[in-house]
């Protein structure tokens, strides 16, 4: 009996062991960079991490990257989300924080969002920043779509004033093309405008029309196919429920 | 000489009614009236000096970009009644028209939108007579700024007579008929075509294949036209005011002064600068 149960604890922790997360209770959270699969060189991992740390104690939002060559038969949005639950990401009371998986086996990637991280990262902008990575991505160059995802991420989590102070020079220069358009309307009417039309002088009794025919000559129909076009999400942020029994956003998509 | 004082009157070639310098009193000339320069008819000025003075305050008013001294007040007193040489012709024309033209109609079934052209030709022919049409016969001049002037409201035009001129500045042509003619030419027969476009209704698009005019003028009518005017010099540029004295229509070249454009651009740029600002600070 007791041997069996020996056998039983063993079993449970050899399995737990199996699954990351659960046998790493340890995990160190700091570290914000976990590179399983290998798919970053030792200076890229500590450039990640910088960044990744930069931006998490500024913007107060926990921003995570892992690597993985094997969910262990989980999908890719499940481990995303529990590695974020069990080895007790986020901050503050809601857990606020935003995750990506580089999943290399499944050749997938996902961003997992949580708490404050769930309002910022809309389904829109998730699209937005996977279409930003896509590319590198498709072309294995992961530092570099790790990269970009942490300056979108970085970006989106400014607020929108500060936001709006990186888009300056665009505002500039449409500011200068209303400013020039006004004033060149302003310019044109120094000048007299045309007051008459081309019936002013015409005596309308005297028109005699001799020939007025609307002659039909054919029909052509073409037919154009419009059901691919459907509406974006807009603001919105779609959520699911993990095992852990939070709720989670995110999107990914296959590389 | 002028007929009161008996002092010497220094007038332009094209002169026919002024003032004596010496004693104000209205003065014309008759010679440059008569023969073949005696006007057939003239339409009287309707708008007194003040009522020009003042449109001409208010129209200033509308031009931001317009320097101050030009809206000022002995500027607006140099504002002077003038009789304007015009030929007014009546033509007789013919035009001949063949176009394409197409009706489009769009709708959606199912996953598909659906696009229907129906394909037409169109044959206009046809007389129409021009009353009035004019152009104006003093070099002076400038011609684009004449034909802005119009229309004049012909309802109101009189046979000639010197007593019309009493007050006013006068000045006889030095373009002939003949050479304004081509101009008047070139309007009737674009106002032609428009008149046969005009009756092709219910077309989404018409492309004009073929097109032909044949103008006759019938008649010619030598014709003084009332003018208010303005004439200013700003740095070595000349501009002018001018203002319809029948309805009152104002038209002019306006000096555009440079501390202005820049005061209003730097503060159009400024506040659609902020709105952006503010609105994607929002938004985003």
């Amino acid at each position: 009996m007791k041997k069996l149960f020996v056998l039983v604890i063993v079993m449970l922790f050899l399995l737990l062991n199996a699954l990351p997360g659960f046998g790493q209770v340890v995990l160190d959270t700091g570290l914000k960079v976990y590179d399983y699969a290998d798919l970053f060189t030792r200076e890229e991992e500590d450039a990640l991490m910088e960044k990744a740390q930069r931006i998490a104690s500024e913007k107060r939002m926990d921003v995570v990257v892992v690597t993985t060559d094997d969910t262990y038969g989980k999908s890719s949005m499940d481990y995303a989300d529990d590695f974020f639950d069990y080895n007790g990401f986020g901050y503050g009371p809601g857990y606020d924080g935003v995750l990506l998986l580089i999943d290399i086996g499944d050749r997938m990637a996902w961003i997992s969002t949580h708490g404050k991280g769930l309002r910022v990262f809309s389904d829109s902008r998730i699209d937005n920043i996977l279409d930003k990575m896509e590319g590198h991505l498709k072309n294995d160059r992961f530092y570099k779509a790790a990269d970009v995802f942490l300056d979108r991420v970085d970006y989106y989590l400014l607020s929108g004033f500060k936001k709006s102070v990186k888009h300056i020079p665009v505002y500039l220069v449409i500011s200068v093309v209303v400013a020039g358009i006004s004033v060149g309307v302003m310019a044109s009417h120094n000048k007299g405008r045309k007051t008459v039309t081309a019936d002013t002088y015409l005596d309308r009794e005297s028109v005699r029309l001799r020939d007025n025919r609307d002659i039909y000559i054919r029909t052509s129909v073409t037919k154009r196919d419009i059901s691919s076009s459907s509406g974006s999400s807009g603001g919105r942020s779609s959520t699911h429920r993990s095992s852990s029994g939070r709720s989670h956003g995110g999107g990914g998509r296959s590389f | 000489m002028c007929p009161d004082c008996g002092a010497e009157i220094v007038t332009d070639a094209t002169t026919a009614a002024t003032f004596c310098v010496f004693c104000h009193n209205p003065t014309i000339i008759p010679a440059r009236l008569s023969g073949e320069y005696r006007p057939s008819r003239v339409i009287p000025f309707k708008i007194s000096k003040e009522a020009a003075q003042k449109a001409f305050k208010d129209w200033c008013r509308k031009k931001p970009l317009v320097p101050a001294e030009f809206k000022s007040r002995p500027q607006m007193e140099k504002i002077t009644g003038m009789y304007l040489p015009f030929w007014l012709h009546d033509c007789l024309a013919s035009g001949t028209l063949h176009a394409n033209a197409q009706k489009i109609r769009r709708w959606r079934s199912g996953s598909y939108e659906y696009t229907e052209t129906r394909y037409f030709q169109l044959f206009r022919d046809g007389d129409m007579r021009f009353a009035g049409v004019p152009a104006d016969g003093s070099s002076k001049m400038d011609d684009n700024m004449m034909d802005l002037l119009e229309p004049y409201d012909y309802d109101q035009m009189v046979d000639f007579s010197m007593s019309y001129l009493s007050g006013y500045l006068a000045e006889k042509y030095d373009v002939d008929k003949d050479i304004v003619w081509p101009r008047i030419k070139e309007r009737v027969a674009n106002d032609t075509i428009t008149q046969l476009m005009s009756t092709a209704r219910g077309y989404d698009s018409i492309q004009v294949t073929h097109k032909e005019v044949r103008i006759k003028s019938k008649q010619v009518h030598y014709t003084l036209l009332p003018v208010w005017m303005l004439i200013y010099k700003h740095g070595d540029k000349k501009y002018l005011f001018a203002m319809n004295g029948q309805t009152g229509k104002v038209v002019g070249n306006l000096p555009i002064s440079f501390g202005r454009v820049a005061a209003w651009f730097g503060g159009i740029a400024a506040a659609v600068f902020a709105t952006i600002f503010t609105i994607m600070g929002v938004i985003l």
